[in-house]
């Protein structure tokens, strides 16, 4: 019996060598390979990106300080472009929430919304005694604030800048100051820690991958679907609030800063032209151009869901909130993709819980 | 002839031994579980429990988990070194069995291995040898013990490997070498054959090399030629188990008990290792006046327990068949799937989102998993029907707490499986608020696409 077993399967063995005879050649390709994965990660997305951004950010701190020594509304005019060239270029630096940037809380620091207003009023009155760094100023500081500060303190520039002229100009000014500085500030950490050693550790450490992917898909659904729609649109409370849009106090800014994002997104997804990898490219070499191809149409789907709005997501919300939704959910089934077939087919640990399996 | 076999004799050595590494691998366990925090982040931080249907009223201690635990090592302390025997055991089986049954979420075939290995070890005279109860209660002493108490181990294991064996005759495993092609083909930094784990022929051959080990190992561990080799076998598949999936201590487990299929003689050279090594536990004077006593022991109750143990048996035969009563394909509704050494067949994520709808008001919004469950438990509620209904249940009653006198739950779910493009998985017209937990199928199941053809 025992005897006839093992011929039994020495008999399949060999039946299955030769039966799967084009399996036995090898597939260079077919193998996730992370390493250059990183490289073109660092190399063509986040160091760019910050860098941009960061040069951004320089000629903002430029207009702010011109803007504090002549108060007058041509340097209004200039500091408040100088503030959305830079809030544009951030929706590409603020993806990667790791390393410093996430110690530092550099995301959330920068870009909470919606503003605290309460609090923002409360600290006006004496801006030097102030901490940000805490984290209960939050949601009372980054471009939300300069937001407020440059946009929502009146209907004209002329009014504006009378609460920088005015009785309490040395706060508004001081506050302005401080705001604009502590992005800077927060900015340089992450940046000069990138620049010093972080990218090297990330590209040679087959690790980040999985890092990195957690990282992005947490900022796709929490920052770029859920802070930018999902809160403005009510989706976890069931009641709207317009309030909640990112550059409410220029709302005509919303959906572009969204488009923004969301572009810089798929870009990470495909790569750009100059990447010699990407998340696309590792699925397409592991023989998974259905998936690759499926996810690249949802993203057509979720820009046309994104094109179809307002500029102005305020107003999309009280006017017609059901695209609001509709766009929500082409990005959902991008989230689906994301957390379900990718995670799966590239054995990504969705977040690094130790545990064991069977 | 099955009553001539119940009275065959075998030596005692190989069940000792048996005992004493089952005990020991247990207390290790525990201790190994404990200090990775597992205890305070699966059975502590969670907010709500998935309970098994039936089983509702085994809850959560909060604290007193870790006394729990701590009853459940030191048992298994007790029963490796043989004092008293069947108070430990039972200990052992009830506290290890209801850390279990307190959230389906942990659940693991290895798991429940331990669980039918301590009630069936309730019943056997695992401590008549080498044991403290043996050397404080000489009348415990005797040489011999019924063939069938091994056998009984023997007949668990093979039910484990050839069940384990028979799940993976399908045509994901076979003919896809799926879900092993999606989980070894990621692996090229594994030490020596990392550089060959993504080529197509691998995931073939170790898919293939699986079923056949799986549902053959048992026959060349009974026949005494081969079985030498055969465990060299046992060792290098566990062993490399081991270092390619986080499975924890259950290939040592397996590799431990997997030695009771060698005969009495082996065992009782363990026997003396072991004294050797820690202590004579009385073993040589035992030895000595056991001699010329041909002593067998006689079990208490005999009739009723070799009554438990056919019903027992005929259980673990006939459980994993259940799901041939439901409809649809199993690997996509979990329906019968437990309990059935069904192990490492699937590669499957989902992702589930909850829809709350007040009917009174309109009012409609999403929920955060992640403020009711822990990520373990949102990535296994994702992809399983009965975890859906519970929390759907357990989120229909939060918010008529919160004021919502009949909030309708929905749920979109898509699921993924063995590398196949996600797909909806769960009808979501459906208000699972009003659905109500069964063995029946449920019907919000939505049909599988795919087919895997297979046992």
């Amino acid at each position: 019996m025992v005897k006839k077993v093992g011929v039994l399967i020495i008999a399949f063995s060999a039946l299955l060598v030769l039966s799967c005879d084009d399996e036995l050649k090898p597939s260079e390709n077919n193998v996730f390979d992370a390493i250059p994965l990183l490289e073109n990660i660092v190399d063509t997305h986040i160091l760019p990106e910050y860098d941009t951004f960061n040069k951004d950010l320089s000629k903002l701190v430029a207009a702010k300080d011109t803007f504090l020594t002549n108060t007058t509304e041509v340097n209004l005019v200039s500091l408040r472009e100088a503030y959305l060239q830079a809030y544009t270029t951030f929706q590409a630096a603020g993806k990667y929430d790791f390393g410093v940037a996430n110690d530092i809380r550099f995301y959330l620091n920068v870009n909470s919304h919606p503003l605290d207003i309460g609090k923002v009023e409360n600290i006006i009155p004496s801006p030097e005694s102030i901490n940000l760094e805490r984290i209960e100023f939050q949601a009372s500081q980054g471009f939300p604030a300069v937001d407020y500060l440059l946009n929502g303190l009146g209907t004209s520039d002329s009014e504006i800048l009378a609460f920088y002229i005015g009785d309490e100009g040395d706060n508004y000014q001081g506050f302005l100051d401080k705001v604009i500085d502590r992005i800077a500030n927060l900015t340089q950490q992450v940046v000069t820690d990138w620049e010093v050693n972080f990218a090297n550790t990330v590209k040679n450490d087959a690790e980040f991958a999985d890092l990195i992917y957690n990282s992005y898909v947490e900022y796709f659904e929490k920052r770029l679907r859920s802070s930018k729609i999902d809160f403005p649109a009510g989706k976890f409370s069931g009641i709207p609030n317009s309030m909640a849009v990112e550059s409410v106090f220029k709302p005509e800014e919303s959906q572009r800063l969204l488009l923004e994002a969301f572009n810089s997104a798929r870009i990470f997804y495909l790569g750009t032209e100059n990447s010699t990898s990407s998340w696309s490219k590792i699925l397409v070499n592991l023989g998974e151009e259905g998936l690759d191809a499926r996810i690249k149409l949802e993203f057509i789907e979720a820009e046309i869901a994104l094109n179809a709005l307002n500029e102005n997501l305020a107003q999309q919300v009280e006017t017609d909130n059901t695209l609001m939704l509709a766009a929500r959910d082409a990005l959902q089934d991008l989230v689906i993709l994301f957390k379900a077939d990718v995670v799966s087919v590239l054995e990504i640990p969705i977040t690094i819980v130790d545990n064991d399996g069977d | 002839m099955f009553a001539d076999y119940l009275h065959k004799t075998t030596k005692a050595a190989p069940i000792a031994v048996f005992r004493i590494l089952f005990g020991i691998l247990m207390c290790a366990s525990i201790i190994r579980f404990w200090s990775k925090g597992w205890i305070e982040q699966l059975y502590i931080e969670p907010k709500f429990y998935f309970s098994y249907y039936g089983f509702e009223f085994v809850k959560p201690l909060g604290n007193w988990t870790y006394l729990l635990f701590a009853i459940c090592a030191l048992s298994a302390l007790f029963v490796a070194l043989g004092f008293r025997y069947r108070i430990s055991i039972i200990v052992f089986f009830l506290s290890f069995t209801y850390i279990e049954l307190i959230d389906k979420t942990t659940y693991l075939n290895h798991y429940y291995f331990v669980s039918i290995l301590s009630f069936l070890l309730i019943f056997l005279p695992a401590h008549v040898y080498y044991s403290i109860d043996a050397l404080k209660n000489k009348k415990l002493q005797v040489a011999r013990i019924p063939k069938w108490c091994v056998d009984a181990l023997k007949l668990v294991l093979a039910i484990v490997y050839i069940y384990a064996g028979l799940s993976k005759i399908n045509s994901d495993w076979l003919l896809h070498a799926q879900p092993l092609k999606i989980w070894l083909r990621t692996r090229s930094d594994f030490p020596v054959i990392g550089g060959i784990l993504h080529y197509s022929w691998v995931h073939y051959f170790f898919s293939w090399f699986g079923m056949l080990y799986d549902v053959f190992i048992v026959f060349f561990l009974v026949k005494k030629s081969t079985r030498v080799y055969a465990y060299f076998v046992v060792i290098a598949f566990h062993v490399l188990t081991r270092m390619l999936f986080p499975i924890g201590m259950f290939p040592y487990i397996m590799i431990a008990c997997t030695l009771v299929f060698f005969n009495a003689e082996f065992h009782e050279k363990i026997i003396r290792l072991f004294r050797k090594g820690i202590v004579g536990l009385g073993v040589k004077k035992y030895a000595k006046q056991n001699k010329n006593n041909g002593s067998v022991y006689v079990q208490n109750n005999l009739k009723l327990v070799q009554g438990i143990l056919i019903v027992f048996f005929a259980i673990q035969l006939l459980l994993p068949w259940r799901y041939l009563s439901y409809p649809g394909e199993l690997f996509w509704t979990e329906e019968g799937y437990r309990f059935s050494w069904r192990v490492m067949l699937v590669e499957k994520v989902g992702i589930a989102t909850f829809t709350i709808i007040d009917p009174d008001t309109g009012r409609e919004f999403e929920i955060r998993n992640n403020d009711f469950l822990t990520t373990v438990q949102i990535k296994q509620m994702s992809t399983q029907p009965d975890f859906i209904l519970e929390y759907a249940h357990m989120l229909r009653d939060h918010y008529v707490k919160e004021g919502i006198a009949k909030p309708q739950v929905y749920v979109k779910c898509y699921v993924t499986l063995n590398g196949r493009l996600s797909k909806a998985f769960i009808d979501p017209t459906i208000n699972l608020a009003n659905e109500k937990e069964s063995f029946a199928h449920k019907k919000w199941i939505l049909p599988f696409d795919g087919t895997i053809k297979g046992i």
